[in-house]
Order: structure tokens, then sequence, then C-alpha cells
């Protein structure tokens, strides 16, 4: 498999399979050329490094298949460089707050090294699991949204294969061809909403100073309530054992 | 002769016939066009399964071809990311 990355371009020659490259097969031949095309014109190569092949090809068989082609399917994949992809991964319950968000700052960075574009963390939070992973029967889930290459995912899911913290990930192809402004403009649109939404609940609650420190001894003194509740739920059991 | 020669004809077991009333199902993801398949929405596809966890096949469901392989695959997808079980019931909190 030839990987294929942006900053390349320059150092490799490119080829590029000519208008009358004879494939017998006329939809092997679409198959090959217009997306190549329309993807030469939109770079930015000059066109001295472009080496034009010419690829007399006959075969019986329907598909073609040459050396040269691979190489060209594996310099201009079908869809573009940039696709998006969703991880879900779960990571292990018992691990704290402070302990995940290395977690996240990896991915980060590793994302950011293979010039991807990081769309959306959201966590869903501790949920039971449907069959154990390694003998959990929870697991705290994550699911991670964002733009890049192939090689990208093979980092991703080659860090979670190496690290203990995750239990299992999975990811899936969102989309093939991805035009990162149209991304990013969607991404300030969801922080604007989210924004707006903060408002409206403010709004709703006005009593409620902005200042959390009320805020905060009332649900401590609740919390401590609850305990007690709970301790009084649970002492008449203790009880029953001891008799 | 001939009316003799009909009635060898026929099996015993053909003899009744079964009229099932058969209501025509209707694939709810064609009826409705906002229904999306995915696999994060396990409420809406465990309706498509057994409490044991397996798929409901298409024949009884009345999905149509199409909607019923993407739904195979959303919970398929499910299924390997712990949200839906292979095997057995799971308590959904």
């Amino acid at each position: 498999m030839v990987h294929f990355q942006k900053t390349q371009y320059p150092n490799i020659p490119i080829f590029q399979v000519s208008k009358d490259a004879r494939v017998r097969k006329p939809f092997s031949y679409n198959n090959l050329y217009p997306y190549r095309r329309s993807f030469l014109d939109k770079s930015e190569i000059p066109q001295e490094n472009l080496l034009t092949l010419n690829i007399f090809y006959f075969s019986n068989i329907g598909s073609i298949s040459h050396p040269l082609l691979w190489v060209c399917r594996a310099l201009y994949p079908k869809g573009g460089f940039m696709r998006r992809y969703e991880t879900i991964f779960i990571i292990d319950n018992d691990l704290s707050e402070e302990e995940r968000s290395p977690i996240f700052e990896k991915l980060k960075d590793l994302i950011q090294q293979h010039n991807g574009l990081q769309v959306m963390v959201d966590e869903w939070g501790t949920k039971r699991l449907a069959y154990e992973i390694k003998k959990k029967a929870r697991g705290y889930y994550v699911c991670l949204d964002y733009c890049g290459s192939g090689t990208l995912v093979d980092e991703i899911e080659r860090f979670f294969r190496i690290d203990d913290r995750a239990l299992k990930y999975m990811t899936v192809l969102l989309d093939k061809d991805v035009d990162i402004e149209n991304v990013k403009e969607e991404i300030a649109k969801a922080e604007e909403a989210k924004a707006e939404k903060a408002k409206a609940a403010q709004i709703d609650t006005p009593d409620v100073d902005p200042t959390d420190e009320p805020d905060a001894e009332s649900k401590t003194s609740d919390k401590q309530e609850n305990e007690t509740l709970e301790n009084e739920i649970t002492s008449p059991e203790n009880n029953v054992e001891e008799a | 002769m001939a009316a003799n020669f009909v009635s060898r004809k026929r099996r015993p077991g053909t003899d009744r016939k079964k009229r099932v009333f058969h209501r025509r199902k209707v694939c709810r993801f064609c009826a409705d066009s906002n229904l999306v398949i995915n696999y994060k929405d396990i409420k809406s596809l465990r309706y498509f399964t057994t409490e044991r966890g397996k798929i409901i096949p298409r024949r009884i469901s009345g999905t149509c071809a199409k909607h019923q392989r993407s739904l195979t695959h959303a919970i398929k997808r499910a299924r390997t990311i712990a949200l839906m079980p292979f095997v057995g019931t799971i308590d959904y909190n």
C-alpha cells in the first residue's frame, strides 16, 4: 500500500494517464481518468512535474490491472484526500477524568500531525456494555469526529491497539470527499448554537447568579443529604444481618 | 373414469387450503423518509431485533431489501462496539 501525503508533492514524479490511453473497457477508463483530471486541475502542481504516460493496455479481462495504474490509484484516491471519519472508542471506566484527558490530548496531537481536522469530541459518558470486554461490564464511551486521510486513521487505530486504557474502538467512514471549509463553517455554526443554548438557559433561570458559589454549596448539601438518606436506607439491612 | 383420475391426483394434505390473512406490510423507512438508520441509535434498532438479539428477518418485519441491508449493517456495527449484544439479552438503562 502506497501512502501518499500532501507534503510530498514536489518530490515524487506524478503519473498521469494520458487522454489517449487505450483501455479496452470503457468503464475502467472512466474509472481512472475523470476524477484524476479534476484533481490535477484543482491542485497546484506545476505542469513540468507531470509525467504523462501513454499506457497501451489491451486486456482480455474486463478489469484493468497494471502496476502503473495501481500507483495512480494510490496517488490519487477516488474521493480526494480529505475524508471524514468517526471513531467511537470505549475507555476504561475506572479511570478518573484527569487520567482520561491525556488520551484526548494525544488524539489531538495525532490529528494535527497528519494534517487532519478535529470536528467534534462527543463524550457519551459511562454506559453499560452489551457484553463484557476485558472482564468489564461498564465503559466510558467517546465519539471522535474528524477529517483526515487513511494514514491518520491507521495511526489512531494503532494508538488504541497499543493503549491499555482503551477497551475497544471502531472507525466508520462518514464521507469520502470533504471540503474543509464547509466543515469549518459547520463547526462554527455548532459552536454558535451551543452559545445560544447556554444563553437561553441563562435567561430561563435568571434567579441563579453567574457566580456558582451558592449553587455549589447547595449541591454539596444535597449530596450530603443523599448520603445520609442512603445510610438510613442501608442501615436497616445491616441491622437485619446483625440480627 | 376421468373424475376418478383427478381425485387420485390430489394428495390428502393439499385438500385443506391454508387461508392465512396477509396484511400488506410496508417498509417503515420507505413510508417515513424522516427516519434515519444509524448504528448509534439503539432504541430504534432494538425494534428490529428479537429479545435474544437476533436480527428479525425481512419477511416478518416487512422492511424493503434496501433498508434491511442498511439495518443489518447498522446492527452489526452496534454489536462490534458493544452497544447491542451479539447474543442474549441486555437490560437497557
